[in-house]
């Protein structure tokens, strides 16, 4: 089988920075591989070895994701390709125009079998991506996938609800969003490493995939701020256990919990 | 934007299609609709929407064996596509998920997922939901219609079933989807053991807990205070440790107690997000500079082993110092 | 000039990291060194991930891999698992000399080995009454027939009660100048005749060091590793790599006792602010930066122009000895700066301590690498 995966790059969120107006930023932000998107990477990874099919990374993204770097980290993780999707537009896109990119890309690649897509972005996790782009190929799309089981012409999937494990046949091609319990992503070997800045690369505009000028944005965002933060008495024991714990419980009381 | 100013509401869970139209209610108080719910299951849910605040209900029937809850979706595109409501909010499940993206894509709009509040600046309407971990507040205001958004159960009280109210009832044809899975099984998961969001109180343990046998401790302390027994994403998901209805966190529990005490808890935000509306704030940890601290009113810095059961201690002494 | 790491060196460093904070978290690290325990499950970690393999040829199971790397996968063992570090090491001597002196056989046995986590060859060249005068051993070897009669005791033998082989050192004592007089032999360590006893040692305790006992051990006459009586230029032609290595891994060990000691600085409130604010704090913290800075430049200066093949026979000694000495003075203090708790087994910086001293004494004392160094230099110096 073969399967596109698709990986967010984009700063990482661990390295936000509060300013002291409230306001967030991402300046110094390294731009990762988005942590969900390991395991979708990994799980196309072992789903195309035991089908002895092939795996294409595609992402999309402004020119930062167009770094050796970053192309590197990800063709060292199994992968036979690479397909990235380079435009300025796609710095504050929204999921419609993300899935619309991505749905467009995958078209031009010429399908595959499945795509995979992890449990949501790292930096905004809204968990819609996998479920829009395969809606807008047309294929049948679940999310919440916890397992894969290749068959003849399907694939068989469980999916981690609420109250349930749903088993499932889904018919080829199908776009499935995977949980973080799918698999453990390998660590990239030195072998891997050093194989990866020879496979292939292609680069695409939006252009290329006829979206141009097609960006009109579904929402507008008004502010990204630091949450309010409850204020809180921030008292500190750092007395020996004992003393600590009599003081703890005193306060404890206080507050007519004890 | 639509000459419809309705606001549907849309979960396959009772409860939480309950708060979706208390929610509903406040949005439909602005544009001057109806609150429309949309009702997957027997006809009495239809009617139990309506004493829960709905004005109409649009019924789609019990889904026959076999058939999921997404393969409505079809369905709810073409009722979306005939009516034009304004807003669809949908529960915030994983299923409600799926519906909510596949209708998206359908309607060539996008989702504003797990809001936790809407607002109207004049006309306009803002949504506010939580990015960057639970690190960031981001307000969106949609551009296109209708207005797709999910909520997670939580966020909106439901009203008082109230068996006076009246409204329609209109039972809606099923549209066979273009695609079928088939489902093979499903496995139920034992009912949960805990409702940690209506918890008075919660002791949530940490990764400074080095060995699963601790949990005793906790336990032990969660006992002593009358508390739930919580924990941060790692013990649920990584080490599994406890089960998955046990972790607070930005994709788990969100829990408002009076009382919140961490124990080897570090104070991620993407944990902290889950109980920031916690009445006072408790930690113990052995690092002065765990970012808890800052979000805490009572902070030990310690080490929990010997912190705990002094506390634990203490804590008897009071009570039997009380009851004399 | 550029000091930068490719992205592959990069990525690589990274990806171990990662590795050793899920195979090799400072808890578990803890627990062996209590319990004097040789890393086993992480040191397989490494093999899997095919860490063990580089600079092995890739038909024995390993990757190629220039010294440069090679640097700085110790420096990174070093500072995130220092014994894995140590032992990453001890064992490139022995990986080189059987690759370019070893029989086909062995490489294929020891190498394919090594590539899936055995413990490295044990070198066994020190005696009781040779040590940094190496040359003065006696430990013998008589051949009888097919086979090689092994007599002696090697002393300070690391990892030979746990490697599959020792690489043993043995003197022909009728020739009389002694380095055209040493052989190198393949010896399995479950050979009858071998005893072992473990030295207790101040640190390196996950590494355990051997005294040996030969007693008309016998091998195959096919375990002559190279040629007869070369084994001392064949012994000393990698040891300069050997020294780097552990270099390396040292700067690591420094670096984490540092990042430990600066960190404190932050977080120790005394006298109402954090000690950081006080200058002999800021002083100190400096002086450590610096001489970490300088020993990174030095092991990859010397790794660089191992990789293009330029003599560094005194350049390496240089380079060893400030970064022992400078390693544990940066160890030192960190210690110092963690005041009582950094003498406590509670902090990790008293471990690196404890371990980085033996640098001034193995692989080379530091008084041997003046005497390498030393009449270099004025060699260089006279017209």
């Amino acid at each position: 089988m073969d399967v596109i995966v698709c990986a967010k790059l984009a700063p990482d969120p661990e390295d936000i920075q509060v300013k002291s107006d409230g306001s967030i930023s991402l300046e110094n932000a390294e731009w990762v591989i988005g942590s969900f998107d390991l395991q979708a990477i990994e799980a196309a990874v072992r789903l195309a070895e035991a089908t002895a099919g092939k795996v294409t990374v595609l992402t999309a993204g402004p020119h930062q994701v167009n770094n050796s770097k970053l192309k590197k980290d990800l063709l060292s993780r199994g992968p036979h390709a690479l397909v990235m999707v380079v435009d300025e537009a796609l710095a504050s896109a929204d999921t419609a125009l993300t899935a619309a990119v991505l749905a467009g890309a995958i078209r031009k690649m010429g399908g595959a079998d499945v795509a995979l897509f992890g449990e949501g972005s790292a930096d905004l996790y809204f968990q819609q991506t996998g479920l829009q782009v395969g809606e807008r190929l047309g294929w049948p799309t679940l999310n919440a996938v916890s397992r894969i089981e290749p068959q003849e012409n399907s694939l068989l999937i469980e999916r981690n609800l609420e109250e349930e494990i749903e088993v499932l046949q889904v018919p080829l091609p199908a776009a499935i969003s995977v949980t973080v319990d799918i698999t453990t992503p390998r660590l990239p070997t030195m072998m891997e490493i050093l194989k990866a800045g020879q496979k292939p690369v292609t680069v695409w505009t939006l252009a290329d995939l006829g979206l141009e000028g097609q960006a009109a944005a579904k929402i507008a965002t008004l502010s990204v701020r630091a949450p309010q933060q409850v204020a809180r008495k921030r008292i500190l024991i750092e007395d020996a256990p004992e003393e600590a714990a009599q003081t703890l419980a005193a306060y404890l009381s206080k507050e007519g919990l004890v | 934007m639509a000459d419809n100013r309705d606001i549907w509401v849309f979960s396959e869970k009772t409860g939480l299609l309950g708060e979706l139209i208390a929610g509903a209610r406040g949005l439909a108080g602005h544009t001057g609709g109806s609150v429309v719910a949309l009702v997957l299951g027997p006809r009495e849910e239809a009617g139990e929407a309506v004493a829960r605040g709905a004005d109409k209900a649009l019924w789609l029937g019990q889904p026959a064996p076999g058939v999921l809850v997404e393969d409505y979706v079809p369905t709810l595109l073409g009722l979306i596509k005939h009516l034009q409501p304004y807003a669809l909010l949908i529960g915030a499940t994983k299923r409600g998920q799926a519906v909510a993206g596949r209708l998206a894509a359908r309607l060539d709009v996008t989702v504003l997922t797990d809001v936790l509040r809407f607002q109207f600046d004049g006309e306009a309407l803002q949504a506010e939901h939580l990015i960057f971990g639970g690190g960031a507040l981001r307000v969106d205001q949609p551009l296109a219609a209708p207005v797709l958004a999910t909520v997670a159960a939580g966020t909106f009280e439901p009203l008082a079933v109230d068996g006076s109210r009246q409204g329609d009832i209109t039972g809606c044809e099923f549209v066979a989807p273009e695609w079928r899975v088939t489902q093979l099984e499903r496995k139920i998961r034992p009912p949960v053991s805990v409702d940690l969001a209506a918890a008075r109180r919660v002791v949530c343990a940490g990764r400074g807990l080095a060995k699963r046998e601790h949990l005793a401790l906790i336990e032990e302390l969660a006992q002593v205070l009358g508390a739930e027994v919580a924990c941060s994403r790692p013990l649920a998901e990584g080490l599994d440790w406890l089960p998955r209805e046990r972790y607070i966190g930005i994709s788990g529990a969100h829990v408002k107690p009076e009382l919140y005490l961490g124990v080897g808890v570090s104070g991620q935000v993407q944990h902290t997000i889950g109980m920031s509306g916690s009445r006072v704030v408790v930690a113990i940890n052995k690092d002065a500079h765990a970012p808890i601290f800052a979000q805490a009113d009572y902070g030990v810095v310690g080490d929990l082993y010997a912190v705990v059961p002094a506390l634990i201690r203490a804590i008897r002494a009071r009570k039997d110092k009380g009851s004399l | 000039m550029d000091f930068g790491f490719t992205e592959e060196q990069e990525l690589l460093a990274h990806s171990l990291e990662e590795l050793l904070q899920r195979e090799a978290p400072e808890s578990l690290l803890a627990e062996l060194d209590a319990r004097h325990e040789f890393p086993y499950k992480p040191w397989k970690a490494l093999a899997e991930q095919g860490i063990l393999g580089l600079g092995i040829p890739e038909k024995y199971g390993g990757t190629p891999a220039d010294i440069q790397t090679m640097t700085l996968v110790c420096e990174t063992l070093g500072k995130h698992a220092f014994p894995l570090g140590i032992i990453y090491s001890l064992g490139m001597i022995t990986i080189l000399d059987i690759l370019q002196f070893g029989s086909e056989e062995m490489k294929m046995e020891v190498l394919t080995g090594l590539a899936q986590g055995d413990p490295p060859v044990a070198l066994g060249i020190t005696e009781p009454q040779a040590g940094s005068d190496a040359a003065a051993l006696k430990a013998t070897a008589d051949f009888d027939g097919d086979e090689v009669v092994f007599n002696g005791q090697k002393m300070f033998c690391t990892l030979a009660g746990i490697s599959k082989h020792i690489l043993l050192m043995t003197r022909d004592a009728r020739i009389e100048n002694p380095y055209e007089g040493i052989s190198m032999w393949l010896v399995p360590t479950d050979a009858p005749g071998l005893r072992f006893s473990q030295v207790s040692k101040v640190g390196w305790w996950t590494v355990p060091t051997y005294e040996v006992f030969i007693q008309n051990v016998r091998v195959p006459r096919k375990n002559l590793v190279g040629e007869l009586n070369r084994g001392w230029p064949q012994l000393m032609a990698n040891f300069e790599i050997e020294r780097l290595a552990l270099s390396a891994a040292s700067v690591g060990a420094a670096e984490g006792a540092y990042e430990e000691a600066a960190a404190y600085a932050n977080q120790r409130v005394q006298f109402g602010q954090p000690i950081g604010a006080f200058q002999a704090v800021q002083h100190k913290i400096v002086d450590m930066a610096v001489k970490i800075e300088n020993m990174r430049n030095y092991i990859y200066k010397i790794a660089w122009m191992m990789d293009h093949h330029m003599p560094v026979r005194h350049e390496h000694a240089m380079c060893k000895l400030y970064v022992a000495q400078a390693a544990f003075e940066v160890t030192d203090d960190a210690m110092q700066l963690l005041g009582g708790l950094g003498y406590t087994t509670e902090n990790r910086v008293q471990r690196h301590w404890r371990d980085v001293r033996l640098m001034r004494i193995g692989g080379g004392t530091d008084e041997i690498m003046y005497n390498i160094a030393g009449p270099q230099l004025l060699k260089r110096a006279r017209k």
